[in-house]
């Protein structure tokens, strides 16, 4: 085991190495480490099991599934107000429910939302204290729980594969060759890169 | 799906001529995923439509000052961004922040998951719908305090490189690693908190 580079160092570049941002030479000082150390192979592992938990997210809102319908004519409407001087700026509070009742029937939603508002705001307050309270026990728990390795032959592949794409080490990262070393094959491509 | 970037230049330059149409086309190039992205800050279809309209009329008034290097839907997310959190806090929201910055509360030690052999984390059990892994996932992130909710939204929802996110946010690429990873941990914690049974049964 390379003693320069501790598991302290390796395991929060690991998430950033999975996500193919990592420097180049950052990469170089994290793979040996990783082929040498299966505690961290683990955390590696980890990573991708996290990813499989959000990919789903992401397809089910892009299917329609889980997604927020856009209202008809919201288009036609946010653009009437821009061009007519419709800021969108206007400070203090009772604008958002003002304008949202406008444009529905104006006295039964407004107490609707109000009450909602308060609702949302004692929920969120417990959660804070309940979310400290909960999440002791349950790491402890899950810390003496020790689970079967990524096999070497995966990392080393997935090294190799890596390796691969990105034959100039010295490089520095740049976002194309940055996405073109990550582990997700599918890529929603942004405009005006 | 997506249109060049030149034809959302083009479309901001005859916005700022003055032209409605091309200004409503770019809202309804992006409204959907504004609308999706919103979600992640309030589930109240109202409150959702408000401050998408609030993101577009800013974004409107704030044209002249967008740059034209830089992608307009990173912009407008920034904008989105700020506009949902303004607006939890004039509501005397977002409890979590004001009682406790949670990236300044943990000290590097103390962060869950910085030593390799804190628990694991399942996959989703292969028998799960997507739309239900789908849901416990919304409702995990929807628990986290928001610094690390918006950082994992941009990278695994969104899926901005580190660099766009550090665009949106106004931080550092390092800020973007470092906060990522403590918000996986938060993440991974949550999960398992409130879904004890992924823990077990498990298997390689
Ligand atoms: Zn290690």
């Amino acid at each position: 085991m390379n003693m320069e580079f501790s598991c302290q160092e390796a395991v929060p570049m690991i998430g950033a190495y999975l996500d193919g941002e990592l420097s180049p030479a950052r990469a170089a000082l994290l793979r040996p480490h990783l082929l040498e150390c299966s505690a961290c192979r683990n955390v590696a592992a980890d990573g991708r099991s996290l990813q499989r938990w959000f990919a789903p997210l992401r397809e089910s809102v892009e299917s329609g599934a889980l997604a927020v319908a856009v209202p008809a004519g919201f288009s036609a409407r946010v653009a009437r107000r821009a061009l007519a001087g419709d800021r969108g700026e206007r400070g203090h509070r009772g604008d958002w429910t003002e304008r949202g009742a406008s444009a529905r029937e104006e006295g039964r939603l407004l107490p609707f939302v109000l009450r909602l508002t308060a609702v949302a705001a004692a929920a969120a307050l417990l959660l804070a204290f309940g979310v400290q309270l909960a999440s002791r026990p349950q790491s402890a728990h899950l810390a003496a729980d020790d689970r079967a390795a990524l096999p070497l032959v995966q990392i080393q592949s997935e090294l190799d594969r890596l390796n691969g794409v990105a034959p100039t080490p010295a490089a520095p990262a740049t976002e194309e060759s940055a996405e073109a070393l990550g582990p997700r094959g599918k890529k929603r491509s942004h405009p005006a890169r | 799906m997506e249109l060049a970037t030149k034809d959302d230049l083009r479309l901001v330059r005859e916005s700022l001529a003055g032209n409605q149409l091309s200004f409503q086309l770019l809202v309804e190039r992006y409204e959907t995923r504004m609308f999706a992205l919103v979600r992640h800050y309030t589930r109240n279809p109202v409150e959702i439509e408000d401050i998408v309209q609030d993101t577009f009329l800013k974004a409107f008034t704030r044209l002249p000052t967008f740059q034209e290097h830089s992608s307009f839907y990173t912009w407008l997310c920034r904008i989105a961004i700020n506009t949902a959190l303004d607006f939890q806090k004039r509501l005397g929201r977002n409890p979590v922040r004001a009682v406790e910055d949670p990236e300044l509360a943990l000290s590097p030690d103390r962060i869950e998951g910085s030593q390799p052999t804190s628990g694991r984390i399942p996959a989703p059990d292969a028998r799960l719908e997507r739309d239900e892994v789908a849901r416990i996932t919304q409702g995990v992130l929807g628990e986290l305090p928001e610094i690390f909710r918006t950082v994992l939204v941009l990278r695994e929802f969104e899926e901005l490189s580190y660099q766009d996110i550090a665009d949106v946010l106004g931080i550092s690429i390092g800020t973007v690693e470092s906060r990522l990873f403590r918000a996986r941990a938060r993440f991974k914690e949550r999960l398992m908190a409130l879904h004890p049974e992924f823990g077990e049964g498990w298997t390689s």
